[in-house]
């Protein structure tokens, strides 16, 4: 009975020393994570894409919060063999049951490391326009133009058509436009040059370029593309319609409206449309004998 | 011909307006009780002659067809600062016709490009507001759509002859002196000028000149070696007028076309 109650003594004396331990080795972990944080954040705040160095942070810092819990729970006297076995378990199961989770966190791992756009760049996903806020691991997330916050799973951004609008410093913009048959095709590309060397947005170099699109049903049809800055790609494209409007109208270059050509069926010559007064509908309805 | 400077120190006292044009350039300063008042537009004919420069008029209603800025300032003296300096951005020139430099020549071209108008007023840093005389159109200079740097475009040929320019008051004058001392000719068509790093000054006539710039190209280099010319090129008393935005840290440049 004795020698019962002697083990109980020192079972429980090894107990209060394990969780001393257990707290010596929580506070010194608090204290050393905070420390390897602070110095991971001055290391990589200048020398890492904000994106890269916040999921360095991120990663680092979870990576020794585990071990802390690991080296406390290994301190209170829990067999760490069986616990990483019941982990290992446990970790199938989460893993059936996240498997769209997991598979965002590798995509988002992809991303990262080939880097198709980076925080502040503004890109289109499928029919989503915005500029890029954060990219985590999970979800990339956007503000859209009229200010909504959208998160587009990582996953999603791997399997579609990204555009980066952001990473040459300079865009082009293709006007399509029709002139009507009768026009010369050199005047109009002299209007069309004309009109846009006067908008100081628009770059001299590249110059702007007329391609021919094709005979179309009533025009002409043009692209005209123009360059400038990213910054003003959207002043150009608003400004540029109206110069181009108003050049054609002082040179009397035509923008034709779509026209039809009615014919008999046995015969080449157009209908004759004659447009005379309109009848009264009395008179329609009781002519005069 | 000597011109009075159109910049520097000016007075106003409360209810009088002092008026430029300046080439392009309409600019109205007005003093008022609390406050000043600056009126401008830049949509006069970019390649006007126009010096005009009126001083202590009545105070009256500033035109309509002017932007507007208020300056609140009770307490400060009447005094106003017109302050010149050179574009914030390289400028791309051309030479009237395609040049090519032969062989160990050496040829001087003459570029003119606009200046920017600050106005700081006597006692106070800010508000300090620039406007560009001329906006001027945008450029792209460099090897491709995806590398290069966002430029202006000098809207006057570069040409052999300063007197090929008109008197502008409101175009600074840079002499590029460029040796080819590469064992083939130099193709030019659009040469890089580092506008932001150089400085400003009027030499006698009241031209209004910058720093000078020779550019050497070699064979072993793709790019410009550049050294800057304090003080102009040629004879002639020149006075400083406005030191450099930046100064150059990179003597090898970007500066012809033909050669990336």
């Amino acid at each position: 009975m004795e020698a019962t109650d002697t083990l109980g003594q020192v079972t429980q004396a090894l107990n209060m020393m394990n969780v001393l331990r257990a707290g010596a080795v929580l506070l010194v972990g608090i204290v050393l994570i905070r420390l390897t944080m602070t110095l991971i954040r001055r290391l990589g705040r200048n020398n890492l894409p904000r994106q890269q160095y916040t999921l360095l942070t991120r990663f680092i810092f979870y990576a020794l919060v585990v071990l802390l819990l690991i080296s406390i729970l290994h301190e209170l006297g829990f067999n760490m063999s069986v616990l990483l076995g019941a982990a290992g378990i446990l970790t199938v199961a989460v893993g059936f049951a996240s498997q769209t989770s997991a598979s965002n966190v590798i995509s988002g791992l992809f991303l990262i490391g080939e880097r198709p756009f980076s925080v502040g760049d503004v890109i289109r996903v499928a029919d989503i326009s915005g500029e890029v806020l954060s990219v985590d691991l999970l979800s990339v997330k956007l503000r859209t133009f009229d200010n909504l916050y959208v998160r587009v799973p990582n996953e999603t951004l791997i399997k579609s058509n990204i555009t980066n609008m952001s990473r040459f410093p300079i865009r082009r913009f293709d006007l399509l436009l029709g002139v009507a048959y009768k026009e010369d095709l050199g005047r109009v590309q002299r209007a069309l040059e004309e009109a846009v060397a006067q908008n100081p947005v628009c770059l001299v170099d590249p110059k702007p370029q007329m391609i021919f699109q094709g005979f179309a049903d009533s025009s002409l049809n043009i692209q005209f593309s123009v360059w400038s800055a990213r910054e003003n790609f959207l002043e150009m494209r608003n400004t540029i319609p109206q110069q181009i409007r108003d050049r054609f109208a002082a040179d009397g270059i035509e923008i034709p409206y779509p026209r039809r050509t009615l014919t008999g069926s046995d015969s080449e010559t157009p209908l004759r449309v004659e447009v005379v007064q309109p009848v009264a509908r009395d008179m329609q309805d009781n002519p005069p004998d | 011909m000597t011109y009075a400077p159109w910049w520097g120190q000016f007075e106003l006292q409360p209810g009088m307006m002092s008026n430029w044009e300046i080439g392009p350039l309409r600019l109205c300063m007005m003093r008022e009780e609390k406050q000043w008042r600056l009126g401008w537009t830049t949509q006069g004919d970019p390649l006007s002659e126009a010096r005009n420069l009126q001083q202590g008029l009545p105070a009256a209603d500033m035109p309509e067809d002017l932007k507007q800025v208020r300056f609140g300032a009770g307490t400060s003296d009447n005094h106003f600062e017109i302050r010149l300096a050179l574009g914030d951005r390289p400028f791309v020139a051309k030479p009237e016709m395609p040049l090519r430099i032969l062989p160990g020549e050496s040829v001087t071209l003459f570029v003119t490009t606009p200046v920017v108008v600050g106005i700081r007023l006597h006692d106070m840093k800010f508000p300090d507001m620039e406007i560009p005389v001329i906006r001027a159109s945008d450029t792209w200079f460099g090897r491709d759509n995806t590398e290069g740097e966002l430029c202006y475009a000098s809207r006057t040929w570069a040409y052999m002859d300063i007197e090929q320019f008109a008197f502008w008051p409101h175009r600074a004058i840079t002499a590029v002196i460029i040796r080819n001392r590469a064992s083939t000719s130099l193709p030019l068509e659009r040469i890089k000028l580092p506008i932001p790093n150089l400085s400003l000054y009027v030499d006698g006539d009241g031209r209004l000149r910058t720093s000078g710039l020779l550019l050497k190209r070699d064979d072993e280099n793709d790019r410009a070696h550049a050294r800057l010319l304090e003080g102009g090129v040629g004879d002639g008393d020149w006075t400083h007028v406005a030191g450099p935005r930046l100064k150059l840290k990179n003597r090898w440049l970007e500066a012809f076309s033909e050669i990336f």
